[in-house]
């Protein structure tokens, strides 16, 4: 008898040991992504998210035997989105975020998130977080004076003097680096206070009769790529001839497929060139292109550079709480076109050139 | 060696071939019944593959025959087609006219006031194709400028100079799929276009407005990606939840479409089945073993019984009667047991008797030998008794006789009579104190045993050599009697075997000392030894190389077992080179 209660014993214990493998604790390492991943911002989201994940797909979610879990959410380019979404990561006890994808939703954000949470931005640009020692990091070049001073000259050293503005009103942190900044480095430089200022949300009859007000020379447009492209299309069908810059925002692959013939000679400024021939760069070109079956924004790019931040130090440790002063001590990183070098309050320095639409391609210009 | 309970293998083996077979029968049933709920769901699930194919391709072919209606009308009718058309099709959001170069010429839309007449379409996807000689083309998911949302575009040629593109609601798709329910409610489709974006996906329908991938997800990587057309899949969503269905591809665009429902939904019967098959296996878990118990309780009481009575017989008592059993076998060995019993207590009433004439013909034996003894002891002294007596008769009448040879005749009649009675107490004294234990000084006691044996070797002119030490007295606690019964018998056997052998000048030595083993009397004699073949066996019971008239075969076993025995000593055999050499080995204390 004592034999079979032995053997009942083992068996039970067999059991518990199964039970308790099925039941073992999800030890996962949740990383929140927040974009906007619909509606009209979301070319930039979306073309994010897809560079943020190949990198991870690329080493199939798991870092150190851990597995990596990135939980998606879309905060469609509103407020009240963005903070229930930050609500959301604070409440799951998320504590790397990466998102936003705009300055404004990321302006909306950065207050929300916890101490011993670190926010990671891939293309938040805006001036208004540049110098702050806040848990913010982005590889994203910020809006500097330094930036806007070349573009200046760049203005003015090609005669361009009497600038009218068409910005988004609704990515108001990204746009008012350009019109204010922008404008006053501007005239600093020797040129003059913008001569128009009109909202790209405004109906494009109404911007039109405004320009057509001024004698304007070049027209710089802050919005993204669908909007910027139409606008474009727009003016130059009711024979606006002036010179256009465009914000890197817009610098995607929807913008020259809806762009047509408009947008040849459109100006560009950026840290990124689609041409480039860096190893590094065509490497993440062809397995992006593999995988989604399309060519990479600038968006892509750096989604992507960020996911490899994250995961070369992650590979270090997996103490996300000391992520943020483990980035900052390595300091610079191997970009896809070129270094990343991080400053002490987790801003990028990277180079900036102009850049110009020429049949169809964005082509680094020369001078 | 490990022994096993019988009663507990008896048990398992009942409870393992009831119980397995059980569990194999219910586990086949089970088997049996999954298996066929999932061909029935598969089944099922390719049906509605069938009809969404069917669907998709009538929803695809319905856009291109409006198409048709357009490259035929267009012409004639021109704006007003266009209006028209846009007004009675709801999948449509925006057509648009453009020329050879691209250029809007004409559109209508439902959704976007931004569109111009005048604007450039000639680096789209799609006027790109047909400038490459298309007649029409069906574009991917790609986020459309008219309204912001994910959209699908078909274009067209309508003449040499002249393209039409009709962009494309994805919620035509979602209308199409809320026909596929499932019983829970849930949409049972998803369709992705191919390269991977979601175009319909009702009960997650962001995944649509941001342009997700099906690329990472479980059932891409593990069917859609290794090819497992119309093949059952069982994957885990997003959610966490667990799917089964089917997937294909449409014939028109190669979209991928997934039918799934959820696993714990459509497996409802067969787990509700599953229950109640393992209740009713439980339940015949438990009466077979129950009735296991039952019948190994049956079976082994008997044997129970058996065993304690078997231990009664063992522990000498004597049973009369085992209860009657039920089983025949069981019944037969008890009968047989009984049997048993009776004719192990005849036996031993046989041996106790066969042991009782062993022990009469021993002590004859012994009696004989000690007869013999006496008589060769006496055979001297009487002959002096008698030459002394016939000695003085004859005198007297020859008138010989004188005063001191009469004298010197009486002395020798008194001295050996004195003589016969002193050796008639010594062996009284052996044969009267056999086991009794005093203190003895051992030398003394040896020298008593010689003098009984002493003259039987005289007379057979078998000399004894006595090396006992007797400077240093060696004082026992022992049973003279035994330990005489013993020397006797040995020295005995060595008179026996060197009349037998013919020895020239037979000699028999005995020695005593002490070292570490204790207190060693030898016993050694030259008749040439005890042959090696059974040397081993000589103290065995009725071994005996005597003819059976001369010997018993007990003799030496009866020595070994009161030496080791009763003395707690020793007795060992070996072969010098003369002869054979007994030692007795006592305990210093």
């Amino acid at each position: 008898m004592e034999l079979i209660y032995k053997k009942s014993l083992g068996i039970l214990c067999i059991l518990l040991i199964f039970i308790g493998c099925e039941n073992k604790q999800d030890s996962d390492l949740k990383i929140g992504f927040f974009a906007g991943l619909s509606g009209k911002y979301s070319n930039l989201g979306v073309s994010s998210r897809d560079g943020f994940m190949l990198a991870f797909d690329e080493i199939n979610y798991t870092i150190k035997n851990q597995k990596i879990q990135i939980i998606e959410k879309d905060d469609q380019q509103k407020d009240q989105k963005a903070k229930e979404t930050i609500e959301y990561f604070v409440d799951n006890n998320i504590k790397l975020i990466v998102g936003n994808t705009t300055s404004s939703m990321t302006k909306v954000a950065l207050p929300l998130i916890p101490k011993d949470t670190l926010l990671l931005s891939s293309t938040a640009s805006s001036s208004f977080f540049t110098k702050k020692d806040d848990n913010l990091l982005r590889i994203q070049v910020d809006n500097s004076s330094k930036r806007y001073i070349s573009l200046a000259k760049s203005f003015i050293s090609k005669g361009y003097k009497n600038i009218f503005f068409i910005y988004d009103s609704k990515n108001k942190a990204h746009t008012d680096d350009y019109n204010y900044i922008l404008e006053k480095i501007f005239i600093d430089q020797g040129g003059k206070k913008y001569i128009g200022k009109e909202d790209l949300n405004s109906k494009y009859s109404n911007i039109l009769v405004q320009l057509q007000k001024t004698k304007s020379d070049m027209i710089v447009i802050v919005g993204n790529s669908v909007d910027s492209a139409s606008i474009i299309q727009y003016l130059r069908l009711h024979n606006v001839h002036a010179k256009i810059f465009v914000s890197g925002w817009a610098k995607t692959n929807d913008f020259i497929m809806q762009g047509g013939k408009a947008i040849e000679g459109v100006l560009f400024s950026g840290t990124y060139d689609e041409n480039s021939q860096d190893k590094r760069f065509l490497r993440f070109k062809t397995a992006y292109e593999n995988k989604y079956k399309k060519s990479p924004s600038v968006f892509a790019l750096q989604g992507y550079e960020l996911a490899q931040i994250i995961i070369q130090n992650l590979r270090n440790s997996m103490d996300v709480q000391t992520l943020k002063q483990r980035i900052l001590q390595i300091k610079r990183y191997d970009g896809l076109q070129g270094d990343i070098i991080f400053d002490k309050y987790g801003d990028v320095m990277r180079n900036f050139f102009m850049m110009e639409v020429r049949n169809s391609k964005f082509v680094v210009m020369d001078d | 060696m490990h022994l096993k309970s019988l009663k507990n293998n008896i048990l398992i083996y009942l409870l393992v071939f009831t119980i397995i077979p059980l569990f194999l029968g219910s586990s086949i049933i089970l088997y049996n019944g999954y298996n066929s709920e999932k061909k029935n769901i598969l089944y099922n699930h390719s049906q509605y593959l069938k009809q969404a194919k069917a669907q998709i391709t009538s929803l695809l072919e319905d856009i291109e025959d409006k198409g048709e209606y357009v490259k035929k009308n267009y012409s004639r009718k021109k704006h007003n087609l266009v209006t028209g058309l846009l007004h009675v099709s709801k999948s449509i959001n925006t057509i648009m006219i453009l020329n050879n170069d691209g250029i809007l010429t004409d559109f209508s839309s439902s959704t976007n006031d931004r569109i111009f007449i005048g604007y450039d379409y000639s680096n789209t996807h799609f006027f790109k194709a047909l400038q490459k000689g298309k007649k029409s083309h069906w574009t991917d998911v790609y986020l459309s400028w008219d309204n912001y949302t994910p959209s699908i575009s078909y274009s067209f040629r309508i003449d040499p100079n002249t393209l039409a593109v009709f962009i494309i609601n994805l919620r035509a798709l979602d209308d199409f799929s809320d026909k596929f329910k499932s019983g829970d409610g849930s949409s049972m489709i998803r369709i992705v276009d191919k390269e991977g974006i979601y175009i319909s996906y009702l009960e997650y329908p962001e995944a649509v407005y941001q342009r997700k991938t099906i690329l990472n997800t479980e059932v891409y990587k593990k069917y859609i990606k290794n090819n497992k057309i119309d093949e059952q899949i069982i994957f885990f969503d997003s959610k966490k939840e667990k799917n089964i269905g089917v997937y294909g591809l449409s014939e028109k665009l190669h979209w991928t479409i997934i039918i799934k429902e959820k696993y714990d939904y459509v497996f409802k019967t067969y787990y509700a089945n599953l229950w109640f098959i393992i209740l009713f296996t439980l339940l015949l878990f438990s009466i077979s073993i129950y009735f296991s118990f039952r019948l190994s309780k049956s079976i082994l009481r008997p044997l129970d019984l058996l065993s304690d009575k078997m231990d009664d017989i063992a522990k000498g008592k004597t049973i009369e009667k085992i209860e009657e059993n039920h089983y025949s076998e069981l019944e037969k060995l008890s009968q047989n047991f009984l049997l048993m019993q009776k004719k192990i207590a005849l036996r031993e009433n046989e041996n106790r008797q066969k042991d009782k004439q062993i022990y009469d013909s021993i002590k004859m034996a012994q009696m004989g030998e000690m007869i013999g003894n006496i008589a060769h002891q006496w055979r001297q002294p009487l002959s002096v008794i008698s030459t002394a007596a016939s000695g003085m008769k004859m005198q007297k009448e020859y008138g010989l006789l004188d005063d001191a040879q009469f004298e010197h005749c009486c002395d020798l009649i008194v001295d050996s009579t004195q003589f016969l009675s002193e050796t008639i107490e010594t062996f009284r004294n052996f044969i009267r104190d056999k086991k009794e234990v005093r203190e003895v000084i051992l030398q003394e006691e040896i020298e008593s045993i010689l003098k009984i044996v002493s003259a039987s070797l005289t007379n057979n002119h078998i000399t004894l050599v006595n090396k006992i030490d007797y400077t240093h007295k060696i004082n026992l606690l022992l049973s003279v009697g035994e330990l005489s019964q013993v020397v006797i018998n040995i020295i005995n056997n060595a008179k026996d075997i060197l009349l037998e052998k013919k020895i020239k000048d037979p000699l028999i030595i005995i020695s005593l000392f002490e070292d570490k083993r204790g207190i060693i009397l030898t016993i050694e004699d030259n008749a040439g030894g005890v042959p090696q073949e059974i040397i081993g066996k000589i103290f065995d019971p009725y071994f005996t190389t005597k003819h059976q008239s001369q010997g018993t075969g007990l003799g030496l076993h009866m020595s070994y077992r009161i030496v080791t025995e009763s003395l707690k000593g020793d007795l060992i055999v070996e072969n010098t080179k003369k002869g054979a050499k007994f030692f007795i080995v006592l305990p210093l204390k």
